[in-house]
């Protein structure tokens, strides 16, 4: 991986029973830009936020595509991510400006970019997970505590996703053996 | 064209794959020797079953135990299922006629799960015996499990040696030897991957499984296989774990990509 790289969250839950046929809603994506400069890591954060709907217009697809544009993208899993993607990706409506194949190329190629796409690949164990997490107490917990909660403020979620964004790229950068080049 | 294509067919069907290996007893020969396979009598069978369902793939491992041999055979022939490809390591030589005779010793000769895979001919396409394919049927040379799992970075035997089964019987260990077994055929299913991986030049076909493997043995809050779980730390898994979603991502693009190019082609959009 560069001195560079964009970690990122998605965050969805399942549609209601009575929709047309989606699986889930997207309510946030979260990112967080890491850059190591002055020999120290800074995270450079931005989230998209909405209450919780299906996606038409490809627009959560579409806000990872733009900020994975060059940079490598690391999620927390990549397998969950795809998925999500998966889910995501047949609500769009084709007839629409939406471009999914071209947004999730872009995915794609952020990914190829990408020494650790999935930090959870180098996580096996729970264990390990929290082992690593020592010291990013305060994210983790915020992760922790909203990642199922249903109705939460717009800032509340803002302030989640980010959170997570942000774990998630300390524990690239641990797994990467750099751990000591977080400020 | 200087090189004549080669195609590959699927002949193996890479779906639904049952692996099959035992552990046996027999008296010791004089001079020190592998006994006779007639003389074999089975200790326990494990059987790993990796079924794919939509894009998904289910997972199970059992063990027979053959404390009563009649019951053993029956209880293992209600596990194997006749649409699998069924995997062994030198199960054409070895584990498939020790179970044969032991069949025919109790006259079991009907519903007998193993009949056609002791019948097929060696390229018989239900059964892939690893031992003959990776020693290319004898243009090779016939390698150890042990030593194409060394070849192949997977940490093999780690529970005991076939060798110690008599020991580990003898001192009432029998659970260790189950481990053993189910070890075996875990390592083998990992060999079988690498090779269709290799035959049908399809990543996938090693990646998709292996990642799915992966988060079945997480999954597994009991223990029940807390003795496969080293296997997760393997370099291995962790390439599965990454490289199986960027597979999975290539095809919702080719998805995505059709979908569009469908949808382009409605009057509406014309």
């Amino acid at each position: 991986m560069t001195d560079t790289f964009t970690a990122c969250c998605l965050r969805t839950r399942p549609a209601d029973a009575n929709d047309r046929g989606d699986t889930i809603y997207v309510r946030a994506v979260g990112a967080a830009r890491f850059v190591f400069e002055n020999g120290t890591w800074t995270a450079h954060t931005s989230s998209w936020l909405c209450g919780g709907h299906s996606d038409p217009d490809g627009t959560a697809l579409h806000w990872i595509a733009h900020h994975a544009a060059v940079q490598p993208l690391v999620f927390w899993s990549l397998h969950e991510a795809v998925e999500q993607a998966f889910a995501l990706a047949d609500q769009v409506d084709l007839m629409g400006d939406a471009d999914p194949a071209e947004d999730l190329k872009a995915i794609r190629m952020a990914f190829g970019r990408s020494v650790i796409p999935s930090v959870d690949a180098h996580y096996p164990h729970a264990g390990s997970m929290r082992q690593a997490a020592r010291g990013d107490d305060r994210n983790r917990e915020l992760v922790g505590m909203m990642r199922n909660a249903k109705d939460l403020p717009l800032v509340t979620l803002h302030r989640s996703v980010i959170a997570e964004a942000e774990l998630i790229g300390r524990l690239a950068i641990k797994a990467l053996g750099r751990g000591a080049e977080i400020g | 064209m200087k090189y004549q294509k080669f195609h590959h067919p699927e002949c193996y069907q890479t779906d639904h794959i049952q692996v099959l290996d035992i552990e046996t007893l027999a008296p010791e020969t004089e001079d020190g020797s592998f006994p006779p396979w007639p003389l074999h009598e089975a200790v326990c069978a494990s059987v790993l079953t990796q079924k794919k369902v939509g894009d998904s793939y289910e997972f199970d491992i059992r063990t027979v135990e053959f404390a009563n041999e009649l019951d053993g055979l029956r209880q293992l022939f209600g596990l194997l299922d006749a649409g699998a490809t069924l995997v062994t390591w030198n199960g054409r030589g070895f584990d498939i006629p020790v179970l044969q005779i032991a069949a025919a010793r109790h006259l079991l000769f009907a519903d007998n799960a193993l009949r056609i895979a002791w019948l097929a001919p060696r390229w018989a396409i239900n059964h892939a015996d690893l031992a003959e394919l990776y020693g290319r049927f004898g243009g090779a040379g016939r390698p150890s499990l042990a030593n194409i799992c060394r070849a192949l970075g997977i940490a093999a035997k780690t529970q005991g040696s076939g060798d110690g089964v008599a020991a580990m019987i003898a001192d009432g260990r029998e659970e260790q030897v189950f481990r053993y077994c189910e070890e075996d055929v875990a390592i083998t299913w990992l060999a079988w991957l690498h090779y269709a991986a290799a035959r049908y030049a399809d990543p996938g076909k090693l990646a998709h499984p292996l990642a799915a493997f992966d988060r079945w043995l997480a999954d597994d809050d009991n223990g029940r296989y807390a003795h496969l779980k080293h296997l997760r730390d393997l370099p291995l898994f962790r390439h599965a774990r990454e490289a199986a979603p960027v597979f999975r991502l290539d095809q919702l693009i080719e998805r995505t990509e059709r979908r569009a190019s469908i949808a382009a082609m409605r009057p509406s959009a014309m």
